[in-house]
C-alpha cells in the first residue's frame, strides 16, 4: 500500500498542477477560428432578401430603368452591414489574394475576395465580402490565382468618409495556399 | 596541407585552369545577370506607383493601360473626355483625382500634361511624395518641371527655355516652336519613370495645340504665345487619370461603374492587380529563362569535369609520385575533390566579379533605353546562395574523377603503365 500511496500523491498533485495551468494555457493560445464567407454577413443580408424588391429579370441590359435600378443596388452592396461582434477576433478565412500596395517580394496591402475572375454579368462582391489585409512585413504573393487561407485579426472599421460606411479589415498573422480544394 | 598541395598543382597547369575557371565564371555571372534583371525589373516596376486606388483610361486592356499612363511604355488606343472625367471626379466615394494627358515630347522625353495636384498625390516606393530638388511646381501657363534624368541628360537648369515636339520623336518640323516652355522646377531623384518625364499643366497642353487641327499647325492661322493666354484653355479631353478613393473595398464597386459607364467606353484598373497580372503572364517566360541559366552552369561544370577527366592520364605519375612519400589512396581522393571544390569557388567569385563588372558598365545604358534601374548592393540572399550552390556543385562533380584516380592509384602502385 506504501507503493500506491506514493503514486496517488503523484497523481494528486500532477492532477491539481495541471487544473491550474490548463486555464492559463487557453488564455496563452489564442484559438484562430476558421470561417467561411457566409460568417461575414449578417443574417437576413442575403441575395434573397435584397432581391425581393427587384424583378431583375424583367430589365434589359440597355433599359435605363434597369440601370438605375441596378446603380441603387450597387449602392445598397458598397454599403453591406457587417457583424459587429467579430471585431478583434482571430479567425481564418479562405480567398483570393489582390495586392494594393508593396513590391513583388512583400506584398503590405491586400484585398481578400471570395471569388476571382468572375463574370461581369454579376455585381463585384458587396462590401461585407471583402476584407482589407494589412501585412506587416510584407508577403508574397505568387499569383492572383492561387487560393490562400489568411489568418489574422479581424476589425471592423469605418473607412469611409461622409458616407457612414463601416468595412472588415484584417492584420495579418499567416498566409498559406491552398493546396488541395 | 593537401590545399596546399591542390592549389600548387593547379598553378603548375595555369593555361588549362584559367580557361575552366572562366568557363565556371561566365555561366556563373550569367545566372546572376539573369536572376538579378528579373528581381530588379520587378521592383522596379512594383516600386513606380505606390497609394493610388484606380487608375482610368479608354478602354484598351488592363496591362496596356498600366503600361502607358504609369510607366509610359506604349501609347493609348484614344482619349476620355473632359466631361466624363468630371463626372467621375466629383463621384461621391472619390476622394481625388489627377487627370493625365499624354502624346507630346521634348528631345526624347515624354511630356505629361498634368494638374498641380499630381506633386501631392503621385506616390512611388513605399507611400514616398515627390520632392523638388529645385524650384517649384508650375503656376504659370508656360511652366514645366522636369524629372532628374532629364536635367541631368539634357543639361538643364531653371529657367531654361525648352520646346515641346508633338509626338513621340522631334524631327524638327513638329516642334510647337512658338510656344516655349521654360524650366521652373527640377524634381529629385525617384527610380522611376518620372525621372525622365517633363510635366506641363493641362492647359498648356492646350495652348500648344489651339492652331493645331487634324494633326498639323495650319498655315495663316498661327495663335501666337500670348494670344493663347486670353483663350479658353480646357481641355476637351484627357488620356487617362488616377484616383484615390475614401475606402479601398470600394474598389470593385467604383471599378465596375467606371468600366460600364453609357456615356464612354473607358475602363478601371486597381494598379496593383494589373502588376500582378503582368507578373503572371511573364512567368512562364521567366521560368524558361532560369532554366536555361541553370543549363548553362551544368554545362560550365560539364566542361570541368571532362578537363580534369581528360588531365587524369598524364597525372597518374604525379599521384605515383605522392604515393611514394606516403599520401594514402583516400588523400588522393580528398586531393582531387578539393581541386575540383577550388575551381568551384574561384570560379564563382570570378563570376561574381565579371557580373559586377558588366552590371556597372550596363546600368546607365538600361536605364536609358529601358528604365530599368538595376542597382549594384551587396550580394543578397539569392546571390549567395547562387554562390554557395555553384562550388558545393562542382565539389560534388570533382568527386567523379576523384573516385577515378582513387581506383587508379590502388591498381598502379609505384610503377605507372602509361
Amino acid at each position: 500500500m506504501k507503493v500506491s500511496s506514493g503514486l496517488a500523491k503523484c497523481l494528486i498533485t500532477a492532477g491539481v498542477l495541471l487544473s491550474t495551468l490548463l486555464p492559463s494555457l487557453s488564455y496563452a493560445v489564442d484559438e484562430v477560428r476558421a470561417l467561411d464567407w457566409n460568417d461575414l454577413m449578417p443574417a437576413g443580408f442575403s441575395d434573397e432578401a435584397l432581391f425581393a424588391d427587384y424583378d431583375v429579370s424583367s430589365f434589359d441590359d440597355g433599359d435605363p430603368e434597369g440601370q438605375r435600378r441596378y446603380e441603387e443596388f450597387q449602392e445598397i452592396l458598397q454599403s453591406a452591414p457587417v457583424i459587429e461582434s467579430l471585431d478583434g477576433q482571430l479567425i481564418s478565412l479562405p480567398g483570393f489574394a489582390l495586392p494594393l500596395e508593396g513590391d513583388y517580394e512583400a506584398t503590405s496591402l491586400f484585398l481578400l475576395v471570395p471569388y476571382f475572375g468572375a463574370c461581369i454579368h454579376v455585381p463585384p462582391p458587396p462590401s461585407n465580402q471583402i476584407v482589407l489585409v494589412r501585412a506587416d512585413p510584407g508577403v508574397k504573393i505568387e499569383t492572383l490565382f492561387a487560393p490562400v487561407k489568411v489568418s489574422g485579426r479581424i476589425r471592423i472599421e469605418s473607412t469611409d468618409t461622409g458616407i457612414a460606411h463601416a468595412g472588415y479589415t484584417m492584420d495579418l498573422t499567416n498566409i498559406e495556399t491552398i493546396e488541395d480544394f | 596541407m593537401l590545399i596546399r598541395l591542390a592549389i600548387a598543382s593547379l598553378l603548375n597547369r595555369r593555361a588549362t585552369v584559367i580557361l575552366t575557371l572562366f568557363t565556371i565564371a561566365l555561366s556563373v555571372a550569367l545566372l546572376l545577370g539573369v536572376e538579378k534583371l528579373r528581381q530588379d525589373a520587378k521592383a522596379s516596376f512594383a516600386n513606380t506607383i505606390s497609394q493610388t486606388d484606380l487608375v482610368v483610361g479608354a478602354r484598351s486592356g488592363s496591362i496596356q493601360l498600366l503600361l502607358y499612363s504609369v510607366f509610359r511604355i506604349g501609347n493609348a488606343t484614344s482619349n476620355i473626355s473632359w466631361d466624363s472625367y468630371q463626372h467621375f471626379a466629383n463621384h461621391p466615394r472619390v476622394k481625388w483625382t489627377v487627370p493625365l494627358s499624354l502624346g507630346d515630347s521634348h528631345r526624347g522625353f515624354r511630356v505629361l500634361g498634368t494638374s498641380r495636384d499630381y506633386f501631392q498625390y503621385y506616390r512611388y516606393g513605399r507611400g514616398q511624395p515627390l520632392t523638388f530638388e529645385q524650384g517649384q511646381r508650375f503656376e504659370d501657363l508656360y511652366d514645366a518641371v522636369i524629372g532628374a534624368d532629364v536635367a541631368r541628360e539634357l543639361g538643364y537648369t531653371l529657367g531654361q527655355s525648352m520646346i515641346v515636339a508633338h509626338g513621340l520623336v522631334d524631327i524638327g518640323n513638329s516642334g510647337h516652336k512658338d510656344k516655349p516652355f521654360r524650366v521652373v522646377g527640377i524634381l529629385a531623384r525617384t527610380g522611376t519613370p518620372v525621372d525622365r518625364t517633363v510635366h506641363v499643366s493641362l492647359a498648356g497642353i492646350e495652348a500648344m495645340h489651339i492652331d493645331w487641327q487634324a494633326g498639323v499647325p495650319i498655315p495663316g492661322r498661327s495663335i501666337s504665345a500670348e494670344q493663347a493666354r486670353q483663350m479658353d484653355l480646357e481641355p476637351r479631353a484627357i488620356t487617362a487619370f488616377m484616383v484615390g478613393l475614401t475606402s479601398k473595398i470600394s474598389a470593385f464597386q467604383v471599378q465596375r461603374q467606371i468600366n460600364e459607364y453609357r456615356r464612354e467606353p473607358m475602363q478601371a484598373i486597381l494598379p496593383g492587380v494589373a502588376l500582378q497580372e503582368l507578373w503572371d503572364l511573364m512567368s512562364v517566360a521567366e521560368q524558361a529563362l532560369r532554366a536555361v541559366s541553370i543549363l548553362v552552369v551544368v554545362a560550365g561544370l560539364a566542361g570541368m569535369l571532362s578537363t580534369i577527366l581528360n588531365t587524369l592520364a598524364e597525372r597518374r605519375r604525379e599521384m605515383a609520385i605522392l604515393r611514394s612519400v606516403g599520401a594514402r589512396p583516400l588523400q588522393i581522393f580528398t586531393l582531387f575533390t578539393l581541386e575540383a571544390g577550388l575551381y568551384g569557388l574561384f570560379g564563382t567569385l570570378l563570376g561574381y566579379l565579371v557580373y559586377s563588372l558588366s552590371l556597372l558598365a550596363a546600368a546607365d545604358w538600361l536605364l536609358e533605353s529601358y528604365g530599368l534601374n538595376l542597382q549594384l548592393g551587396p550580394p543578397g540572399s539569392l546571390e549567395w546562395i547562387i554562390l554557395g550552390a555553384v562550388t558545393f556543385a562542382a565539389t560534388l562533380v570533382g568527386m567523379i574523377p576523384a573516385y577515378v584516380a582513387y581506383r587508379n592509384t590502388l591498381a598502379d602502385g609505384l610503377s605507372v603503365r602509361i
